[in-house]
């Protein structure tokens, strides 16, 4: 009993612990933003994390919206309500499923390469070469990059919501044979300026979490490959739980706002 | 120049340095010699401050860096220059730029001055027409020269060389030393060098402290290092 009450107040201590750095890292990655020699890395990694995602968001997303269809149609038929398979794709993918989806792909795709790249930066000396020419390695590596989640996060987040209704509407069209204008204005028609609000907010938010778990690792792997290899998982790992955790508090949050 | 006043430093609540006191003139080529684990490398990262000392203080060109402000710390990298035992070359910039970094991240030069002025760092030692090439194209013993390029942009007053040898051939070895003692003489700079490499001692030193688990041990020319009969000289000698 008492080993289990030890390893459950050491779990604790090291949720609070990691909860605290990751805190830090945020708060000094944030002062970063507002310096001036930020821009040069900017456009650079906006590019990485928005430009260089978007095929893959917007297959992911064109595909998800005909899955939701085509599921979604077999039951609503039973009630003759076929037709708001386009309501259920807007509505589910604007305030949970779009921000969750592209939040996903990017800590798949962007957090993992931002920690292995961070961490062998770090086993390889090239941190502490920063800091010995006098640059704050938080400022020069993490603001550049949150700042550019922070920008195009939300960006990729429409596109996929947008590209899902798209996805559905071949579906709903072509295979299910439903009016296109009834589809599209049924699919437009319930979404509303908090469920926008919603969306935007949550995929805002996710960036700054998947940037920031993702440099935290990089920035702590210590020893060799393996390290970085560990570190990498790690930040994937931690991205996915965060972003999971916080789209419930964030849901939890905007049911109870009018 | 540099003095350290009972530097110790606990990692992970092992004491790795413990009670450490060096002064180190200024002109003097300063060799810091242990086997591996000796605690020479944290040592030096503690005197460049990249590791927090845990008691002691490091005053550098008057400073010291435990209490320096941002302002100051700027001004006194700018007297220093570290060469790294990887190299440290960042990887996604070109050559020029790994060079000129110092300067493009705080001055207001243009690009092509500090590409005139890392063309005239890399000449200084031995390098020619790489400033586009990317680190991952040269080799260990260029990679190490740009790193010595890189810290002598801003001429320094001091230079910190972590194991400039350390996993070089011979005969690169030998002319990365040779560069080290021209850039010594040119630059009239203060060398701290951190190495187990007991020909580095021996030739280029003028004093030589043996670090052993996390002590100096002695302190002194080579031959009076060589008196003491630590087992670090002695075996090899």
């Amino acid at each position: 009993m008492e080993n289990i009450i030890t390893d459950i107040g050491k779990w604790v201590e090291d949720v609070l612990e990691y909860a605290g750095k990751i805190t830090i890292l945020l708060i000094h990655s944030i002062e970063g933003i507002f310096t001036k020699k930020i821009s040069h890395n900017l456009l650079m990694q906006m590019e990485e994390i928005g430009v260089n995602s978007f095929p893959l968001v917007s297959l992911i997303s064109i595909f998800t919206g005909m899955v939701m269809v085509m599921e979604t149609v077999k039951i609503l038929s039973k009630f003759g309500g076929e037709i708001f398979a386009g309501v259920i794709v807007s509505v589910s993918m604007i305030r949970e499923l779009g921000p969750v989806i592209v939040a996903l792909i990017v800590a798949g795709r962007i957090g993992a390469s931002i920690s292995a790249e961070i961490g062998s930066m770090k086993i390889t000396e090239q941190i502490d070469a920063l800091e010995v020419l006098a640059v704050d390695p938080v400022k020069y590596l993490v603001s550049p990059r949150l700042l550019a989640s922070m920008v195009m996060m939300p960006f990729l987040n429409l596109i996929a919501v947008f590209l899902s209704i798209m996805g559905g509407f071949i579906v709903a069209v072509y295979i299910v044979h439903l009016s296109p204008v009834r589809y599209m204005h049924q699919s437009l028609d319930f979404i509303t300026v908090k469920d926008v609000f919603v969306s935007i907010t949550k995929s805002f938010v996710f960036g700054i979490l998947i940037i920031i778990a993702s440099c935290f690792e990089g920035l702590n792997a210590t020893g060799g490959a393996e390290g970085v290899g560990k570190a990498t998982t790690r930040a994937v790992v931690s991205s996915f739980f965060l972003i999971i955790l916080s789209n419930l508090i964030l849901t939890a949050i905007f049911y109870f706002i009018k | 120049m540099i003095n350290i006043k009972n530097l110790t430093v606990f990692i992970k609540n092992k004491k790795i340095l413990d009670d450490i006191n060096i002064h180190i003139n200024k002109g003097e080529t300063f060799v810091i010699l242990g086997e591996s684990g000796a605690g020479k490398t944290i040592f030096l990262k503690t005197v460049i401050g990249l590791i927090k000392a845990d008691a002691g203080e490091i005053i550098i060109c008057g400073a010291n860096i435990s209490q320096i402000d941002e302002n100051k710390l700027l001004d006194l990298r700018q007297k220093t220059g570290m060469v790294f035992q990887s190299s440290a070359l960042f990887d996604s910039l070109t050559i020029w730029e790994n060079v000129g970094f110092f300067l493009l991240e705080h001055t207001n030069l243009s690009d092509g001055e500090i590409r005139e002025k890392a063309e005239k760092s890399l000449n200084s030692v031995g390098l020619k027409d790489i400033l586009d090439e990317m680190p991952e194209h040269l080799s260990g013993g260029m990679k190490k020269r740009v790193g010595i390029a890189r810290a002598l942009i801003n001429h320094p007053e001091i230079i910190f060389y972590d194991e400039p040898t350390a996993g070089l051939d011979p005969v690169t070895s030998e002319s990365i030393l040779s560069l080290v003692a021209k850039i010594h003489k040119e630059y009239k700079t203060t060398d701290v060098i951190v190495t187990h490499d007991l020909g580095i001692a021996k030739k280029f030193s003028d004093r030589v402290a043996i670090i052993d688990d996390g002590r100096i041990f002695t302190v002194g020319t080579w031959e009076e290092v060589v008196k003491t009969g630590h087992p670090i000289v002695s075996q090899k000698e």
